[in-house]
């Protein structure tokens, strides 16, 4: 028999962890992340611990704005939460919008202790992972 | 009412669809396949029936040869399921990729699947030749 998770616990753990980005709020979405949080990203098969995921997000910040998500649809799993959605931004050089992104969230309580995001990069903006990013 | 199905009998739908997929059988994979089926893919970023999906496949086997590796099955509510894995993908004439991250979230009802959401970085993909345009 599937347990799946405490349905309460990881949708404060995520409406945290993504309402905090949309606010650019880093230092609230870092108490979102557990201690041994791991930031991993598909298009640049890396993976980060939560010191440099959180440079990483502060970076973003300076890089673009006005981050919004929409359409989005939610899934439990047994360890977290499956987030679909399409995102735009704002960067120096112009808009972007219905962006599909994965978002695979294993959660731990309130808290988030893995995000996986799964995204096509074909003409979004190159990010630039801090040191300390491990690439696989 | 339709009922959700358990994640037990979601996981039986995408299990045969994968192992029809391994094996290039187009008409298993038909079978697996809701009539109602709808395929999205993040590069193509429209829905696409039954009969389009079909299309596709028929063509993209002429050319592609796919490796699913390290696949991860999870259950989720909704009688939906997660699929992540690494694919090695080689395209005649095109070029060769190893271990491209995808995932995948099917929708399933009994032991069909009605949908199928397919992420993938398409900057990470030998280029494709035979996906549907508008």
């Amino acid at each position: 028999m599937v347990q799946f998770v405490n349905e309460a616990q990881a949708t404060t753990a995520v409406d945290g962890f993504t309402s905090s980005w949309l606010a650019h709020d880093i230092e609230r979405k870092a108490t979102f992340l557990t201690e041994d949080f791991v930031l991993w990203n598909n298009c640049y098969r890396v993976e980060v611990a939560k010191p440099v995921a959180v440079k990483f997000f502060n970076w973003l910040t300076t890089m673009m704005w006005d981050n919004k998500y929409y359409d989005v649809r939610r899934h439990f799993t047994p360890t977290g939460v499956v987030q679909q959605h399409l995102t735009s931004f704002e960067t120096a050089d112009g808009i972007y919008k219905d962006i599909p992104m994965l978002l695979v969230f294993t959660t731990r309580g309130e808290k988030i202790v893995r995000c996986k995001e799964y995204v096509d990069s074909t003409g979004l903006p190159k990010l630039e992972w801090p040191e300390g990013a491990e690439f696989f | 009412m339709e009922q959700v199905n358990s994640p037990e009998d979601s996981i039986i739908a995408v299990e045969a669809w994968l192992k029809a997929l391994a094996e290039r059988d187009l008409e298993g994979m038909k079978k697996v396949a809701a009539d109602d089926y709808i395929q999205w893919h993040a590069t193509v970023r429209k829905d696409l029936t039954k009969d389009e999906e079909f299309d596709m496949l028929v063509e993209g086997f002429k050319v592609m040869d796919l490796t699913f590796r390290n696949v991860e099955l999870t259950p989720m509510t909704g009688g939906t399921v997660l699929q992540q894995c690494d694919v090695d993908i080689t395209i005649k004439g095109a070029g060769s990729r190893e271990g491209v991250p995808f995932a995948m979230v099917y929708h399933t009802r009994g032991h069909q699947i009605t949908r199928c959401d397919e992420y993938m970085d398409g900057m990470s993909l030998p280029p494709i030749e035979f996906t549907p345009t508008d």
